[in-house]
């Protein structure tokens, strides 16, 4: 049933664009109809809460996470139920009028009826994860309609800051919740009222309450959140009516109410509590005299009304909840009626500053009476209903002198009178200047009465405000009992709800309000002369929007200090990084092993030595280019020579060939090179990386050191004593490449493939321009194919695929292999290439080189299925011997095709790089 | 066939790369990816399933067994990644035709689907393979084959972007194979069970402690951890749009699974977490992330730029997930894998969209351009609200187990955190709503149509299933504290 109720806007919001642009239905009955509905239901439920029962409805929807779909209406929520749809009926009848027909689409009542259910999802959630999405939903609603005029920046800009500031809020309040439920160990509320004192005697209880109150004071404008409030005045003035008396405004309120028993009693409580309500009643009612804008003026008032409630909810005291509670009724009724006043004021007068608009009770007499009334309640005149929570406000402050060790409780009755006093000049400034105080001064228009059905809105409002003014306890006492009693979640104290108490303390007090209120207004003129001339007022919009801009700011020049697209900075971090973690995770470790260390001889030093020298000489020559390269080459040769001394033939062998590759690939590039070299970065900086580059070489150095040292514990004595037995070739290395460890082999052609297949793309439709010269400035030799080399490289050919055929056979057994015989055969091929260039050679070679690669990859993967066909798992090998003429016995084991496959692609990419870098040469020649 | 699932799992897409470099026609390329990212997907719920039911599967390569093989081995942490990936790559591929073509020259679609698909393969076998060495090999092909999607973007920066990203993922590729050398040299074997018993005895060298090293900084470059992402903003931004959404999906989330694989399983919990200082420190980096890459994010005028900062973010949260060590800590982390992955692909697809329409997706070109693109702009803004973390979404169930992991460590100034990164999440996806929204059109843009439905269906497919999956949790959550028990040691 509860679902069905907090379905029921969301529905209505659903259909109402259908209905209305199919039927032909207006917007606003719609939307009405939807609000009544509701109504409707809650008043079929109401009958038990007022016998102080709860209902809960509950769907369990993700118990993993907490998350039920769960209901609850007990008094509170009843109350609030009855607030947002009984006053929302009233604003969609007002709207129906007040918006212009440009204005009036089904859009303004669809955020409406979307803002309304939201509001009913909050007030009536059970579950508190499912309250803070009813929480947030409001806040995003609520964006909706402040902004509902995009056209108008300021409405813009105050929908933003109200989003931002409740958003936010909503954000605070998630942190609260989910701090409880982690106390507590479940998100019902009903679990959360019985585990009694256990929040507030928690540790966390101060982070708590601090991340509540942020939450719940974003929302109902309280200081020092407060000034979001009166940009949201921008809102089309129903959208004020509802959100700034009865709803949004009224949610922070309404936490309040709701987490009373679990958080409210302690010292904290009131301090916090008591203290931002107190600020903000003061402020604000302060504040409001200041505007000359109506909804300003209304606004402000709002916000002290807000504080008084605050204040009361802070004070912990059982009447004083009932008086916050009743206060909550009244406000909403009283402001209600105000903002709806303001705004057909606005319509009919195109203003609404009061510094033109006066004596408006001669043009719009009814209203105007109806208008003083509701003021005069907003004052906290007798016989209206103002009046009574007022004075039990008044009564309150003053028993705390009884029931508060506090020190400065005295404070609190001379404060809530100087806001009366506020309040009542205020109010009295509404109806003086509005309604009397001369002529009007050059309205946009003629003022007259709103049509018939604008104002019935407005007086059924001030008829309840005379009601419960005069007969409190037939119209509201029940109400306000079920509501105080799901907030004390105890017997309620015996209270008193006459109009008339006596010549008692807070009548005084009432008294003093009004006589100080009415001697403030006479002395207007002179007390705005002084507010004038204060020191700069703080701005909290700007302040915001100064925070906001700084954070920009900020952003922006963390953005550029973090990431100027410099690489070299990439990599300074990344290798100080590199370097601060290895050192912390080095520390204190043992730096070397017990194993045997091998005898230094001189080869290895001599190796070592300039090994070391190359890579110096690379760095401090990279401006002569060629020196540089041929440093570079020299750092290879010296490493496979290495990789031989310490008996690796494989390794060295594949070195070598990688190293001609290089050389070739990086002389290719280097004719596309601009001519002259960039600057040389400052002595500051390549001290610097020289430091950082010669840490990380120590770095490494300790390392090997340790790990080599450490005595061999391997499992490569398995590969030793399985290579011939059964990978069926006594080459380890081959062994392991083609078959232990085939597929790592088989995703490295891969990478090949795809490093040829990402050139191909990068190099495919690119035009470079030809350089006329070389880098030191030389014309190109004018024989561009020198006869010496075309010979021998023709003869070279032949020579190099026999030696590659060669390789690649006896690989299993002996060094060689598929990848070194695809080198090879690729150095051979590319020779053909530099020495009669691409144009002769292309159509002597006319496969797709990619085809090569992609037909290698094939061959390799097939080799590894056709294991499946006979059972075996992926790759798996087997061997046997076969007799040749001439070559003789030899053995042919399914790796071998494997290998080739590795073959295939190796010789597929090494054409494809360098073949295609050096086509870009032809291209550019024949342009 | 089931036999067999585990290695088909990666065979599929390598086999089916060059055979699609023969295939003539950007047409057939397109058509032959997608029946082969479906058939992926199809295996990876296959292997799934097996999964669920035996607990772990492995398969010998070369009926040579552990260690002295390359063994291959799923459990269910690498099953759902690798469902993560597939799912991700099916979803993104239809999508892919239309921007494809208008984003790549003909001559090169061909070399993309290769790319593509060798892509998709490199991943999978990272997150497959039971052997340290095969995940280096892996991660070149993923890496490589990401370098050259990049390189194929419109803009010519794509080029410079690509080639940083060489760089950098290369020194991070370098760091991992001399990571990996080091505990080869330390234990002799490459097998990652293997390594794990014959690790710690020898766990107190300053060798295995710098292998420690080397992987945590080279995984870290590649998952784009903070100080180390730069590589990321300029990769997301001018890469493709079928490219950025892949990627952003994908290929952190691998990168994650890598370090979760080498500090749970290789080096185990004690040895990460307690012998080395590596909680903290990733823990704090993690936060700087979130907030540091969020603000930066905040500044972004390309919204691409913008999504990628925020993924930087949101590693941020999965690292924080992992730092902590704990059965709801690595559930959150492992749990925004997938969610993430959800939202970010999303998103991503949805700037796919707008760019085929308006050729950009700077800040200034998309005022007013929710009247024109509205299936566009709400996938965007429903996108969004995920990443942001608003509830009913994926992006909210990983947040809540977040903030319960770090509340449950006591560590509330982190859940505090956690909301205020949120918070900023809210402000610069809220930017891009408002100008989206709330602003006139410019007039270039009045002639603007809405995206086609094939590129609108899977970004739709994808904000379903971040509502769907933030509903109904069941799946995902099961499946992510098993997969976070199982790294820890906990239960079956």
């Amino acid at each position: 049933m509860l679902l069905l109720l907090v379905c029921v806007p969301f529905v209505g919001a659903l259909l109402l664009p259908f209905l209305a642009s199919r039927l032909r239905l207006p917007p606003a009955g719609v939307a009405s109809l939807s609000a009544f509905l509701g109504l409707i239901l809650v008043l079929t439920q109401a009958t038990p809460v007022y016998d102080g029962e709860v209902l809960i409805n509950r769907w369990d929807w993700m118990p993993a996470i907490g998350l039920s779909l769960a209901f609850r209406l007990d008094g509170l929520s009843l109350l609030f139920a009855q607030l947002i749809l009984g006053i929302g009926i009233l604003v969609v009848l007002y709207a129906h009028y007040y918006l212009s027909a440009e204005q009036a689409q089904s859009r303004f009542y669809v955020f409406l009826l979307l803002f309304m259910g939201a509001m009913l999802g909050l007030v009536l959630s059970e579950n508190l994860l499912q309250m803070l999405l009813f929480w947030e939903l409001t806040s995003l609603t609520s964006f909706l309609l402040i902004g509902f005029k995009r056209r108008d920046p300021a409405a813009r800009q105050g929908a933003r800051l109200a989003l931002l500031l409740t958003g936010g809020g909503g954000l605070a309040l998630f942190g609260a919740v989910v701090l409880m439920g982690q106390i507590v160990g479940s998100y019902e509320l009903t679990a959360v009222f019985d585990s009694g004192q256990s929040i507030e005697n928690h540790d966390l209880y101060p982070v708590i309450l601090v991340l509540f109150l942020i939450g719940a004071g974003t929302k109902s404008a309280q200081f020092p959140f407060h000034f979001w409030l009166p940009h949201a005045m921008a809102a089309p003035t129903p959208v004020s009516a509802y959100l700034h008396s009865a709803t949004m405004v009224k949610a922070g309120i309404f936490l309040l109410g709701r987490f009373f028993p679990v958080l409210a009693g302690s010292e904290l409580w009131f301090y916090a509590v008591s203290g931002m309500g107190l600020a903000t009643l003061l402020l604000g009612a302060y504040l409001a005299l200041f505007q000359h804008d109506l909804k300003g003026l209304l606004a402000y008032s709002t916000i002290s009304h807000l504080g008084l409630i605050t204040l009361l909810f802070g004070l912990g005291t059982p009447l004083g909840e009932i008086a916050a509670i009743f206060h909550i009724i009244n406000h909403a009724v009283f402001k209600a009626s105000l903002f709806m006043a303001a705004g057909i004021i606005d319509h009919e007068t195109g203003t609404r500053d009061m510094r033109r608009i006066h004596g408006l009770f001669k043009h719009m007499p009814y209203t105007g009476a109806l208008a003083m009334v509701a003021a005069a309640a907003m004052a906290g005149v007798p016989l209206l209903n103002g009046f009574l929570s007022k004075e039990m406000f008044f009564g309150e402050t003053l028993a705390l002198r009884w029931l508060s060790e506090a020190e400065w409780h005295w404070l609190f009755p001379w404060a809530a009178t100087l806001a009366g006093v506020f309040a009542v000049a205020y109010s009295l400034r509404f109806i003086h200047d509005v309604f009397f105080n001369g002529e009007p001064r050059e309205l946009p228009k003629t003022p007259h009465e709103p049509p018939r059905w604008m104002i019935v809105p407005v007086e059924i409002l001030v008829v309840l405000c005379v009601a419960v003014g005069t007969l409190p306890s037939i119209t509201v006492r029940p109400l306000l009992e079920a509501a105080a009693g799901a907030v004390l979640q105890m017997p309620l104290p015996d209270f008193s709800l006459a109009i008339w108490h006596g010549f008692n303390q807070p009548f005084f007090m009432s008294l003093a309000a009004m006589g100080g209120g009415v001697a403030l207004y006479a002395g207007r003129h002179w007390v705005f002369a002084v507010h004038d001339r204060l020191p700069v007022k703080l701005s909290g919009k700007r302040l915001t929007e100064g925070l906001i801009a700084y954070l920009f700011d900020f952003a922006h020049r963390l953005d550029h200090a973090l990431d100027n697209r410099s690489l070299r900075r990439y990599s300074f971090l990344l290798l100080l990084t590199v370097l601060v973690l290895g050192a912390l995770g080095l520390w204190g470790a043992p730096l070397a092993g017990s194993g045997a260390r091998t005898p230094l001889d001189s080869g290895a030093l001599l190796g070592g030595l300039l090994l070391g020298a190359g890579a110096l000489a690379t760095a401090v020559k990279h401006r002569s280019r060629l020196i540089a390269v041929l440093m570079l080459g020299l750092v290879g040769l010296i490493t496979s020579l290495l990789f031989a001394h310490f008996s690796a033939p494989d390794l060295a062998l594949t070195q070598v060939l990688v190293e001609i590759v290089t050389v070739i690939l990086v002389l290719l590039a280097m004719y596309y090179l601009p001519e002259a070299t960039p600057h040389e970065s400052s002595l500051a900086r390549r001290v610097r990386d020289g430091v950082l580059a010669a840490a990380a070489g120590i770095g490494i150095a300790v390392l090997s050191y340790a790990m080599l040292t450490l005595p061999p514990d391997s499992i490569s004595s398995f590969y030793l004593a399985e290579s011939k037995p059964a990978g069926g070739g006594t080459n380890v290395v081959n062994v392991i490449l083609v078959d232990f460890r085939g597929f790592d082999t088989l995703g490295e052609i891969t990478v090949l493939g795809i490093a040829a297949v990402g050139i191909m793309a990068m190099l495919r439709g690119l035009v470079l321009a030809v350089p006329e010269r070389d880098w030191l400035g030389r014309p190109w030799s004018s024989d561009r194919h020198p006869l010496v080399l075309v010979t021998v490289s023709k003869l070279l050919l032949p020579i190099a695929l026999l030696v590659s055929a060669f390789l690649f056979l006896r690989g299993h057994n002996e060094p060689g292999g598929g990848f070194i015989a695809g080198l090879v055969t690729g150095v051979g091929l590319i020779l053909q290439y530099i020495a009669e260039g691409s144009e002769a050679t292309r159509p002597r070679l006319p496969w797709d080189k990619l085809g090569i690669v992609g037909a290698g990859v094939i061959i390799a993967v097939l080799t590894g299925i056709g294991s499946w066909a006979l059972g075996y798992p992926f790759l798996t090998s087997t061997y046997t011997y076969v007799t040749l003429p001439l070559i003789g016995k030899f053995e042919l084991a399914s790796a071998l095709f494997f290998d080739l496959g590795v073959y295939l692609a190796v010789v597929g990419t090494v054409l494809m790089i360098l073949a295609g870098l050096g086509g870009l040469t032809r291209r550019a020649d024949s342009v | 066939m089931t036999a067999h699932l585990l290695i088909l799992q990666v065979i599929i897409p390598l086999v089916s790369a060059p055979v699609c470099l023969l295939l003539r026609g950007d047409r057939a390329a397109w058509a032959f990816t997608l029946t082969v990212s479906w058939a992926v997907l199809a295996n990876a719920l296959l292997l799934l399933n097996t999964v669920l039911a035996a607990g772990s599967l492995s398969y010998a390569i070369g009926a040579w067994a552990g260690p002295f093989g390359i063994e291959y081995r799923v459990d269910t942490a690498s099953a759902f990644v690798v469902l993560i990936v597939a799912s991700v790559g099916a979803v993104v591929l239809p999508f892919a035709y239309k921007s494809v073509r208008h984003e790549i020259p003909a001559e090169r679609i061909g070399l993309f689907y290769t790319c593509f698909l060798l892509c998709l393969t490199g991943l999978l076998g990272i997150v497959v393979t039971g052997d340290a060495f095969n995940l280096f090999v892996f991660l070149e092909i993923s890496s490589l084959s990401s370098y050259t999607l990049i390189s194929l973007g419109r803009d010519r920066r794509a080029l410079t972007a690509a080639f940083q990203y060489l760089v950098m993922g290369t020194i991070g590729a370098t760091f991992i194979l001399v990571g990996v050398g080091l505990m080869y040299m330390m234990t002799g074997t490459l097998n990652m069970a293997d390594l794990a018993e014959r690790l710690s005895p020898v766990a107190d060298t300053r060798t295995v402690r710098a292998a420690f090293a080397f992987l945590t900084v080279g995984v870290s470059l590649k998952l784009a951890l903070f100080p180390l992402h730069l590589w990321l903003p300029n990769a997301y931004t001018y890469a493709p749009s079928a490219v950025s959404a892949f990627l952003a999906a994908t290929a952190t989330k691998v990168a994650v699974y890598v370090l979760l694989r080498f500090f749970f399983t290789v080096f185990g919990v004690e040895f990460s977490f307690e012998a080395m200082p590596v909680g903290q420190i990733l823990s704090m980096l993690a936060v700087v992330a979130m907030l540091v890459a969020s603000t930066v994010a905040l500044f972004q005028d390309d919204i691409k730029r913008m999504l990628a900062y925020s993924s930087v973010a949101q590693v941020g949260y999965i690292i924080l997930g992992i730092s902590l060590a704990s059965v709801t800590g690595l559930t959150a982390g492992i749990i925004h894998l997938f969610n993430h992955a959800l939202m970010k692909g999303a998103l991503f697809l949805a700037m796919g969209c707008l760019f085929l329409r308006l050729g950009s997706v700077h800040i200034q070109d998309l005022q007013g351009i929710a009247r024109r693109m509205p299936w566009t702009m709400a996938a965007f803004l429903l996108g969004g609200l995920s990443l942001i973390g608003v509830p009913l979404t994926t992006g909210f169930v990983s947040k809540w187990y977040l903030v319960q992991a770090a509340l449950e460590d006591n560590r509330w100034v982190v859940a505090v955190l956690i909301l205020f990164s949120s918070l900023l999440a809210v402000a610069y996806v809220w930017r891009v709503v408002e100008i989206a929204y709330f602003r006139p059109a410019r007039r270039v843009s009045l002639r603007v149509a809405e995206a086609p439905a094939v590129m609108l269906v899977p970004t739709w497919v994808l904000i379903g299933a971040n509502f769907y999956f933030g509903i109904d949790t069941s799946l995902t959550s099961a499946l992510a504290r098993r997969a976070a028990e199982t790294f820890l040691g906990i239960g079956t």
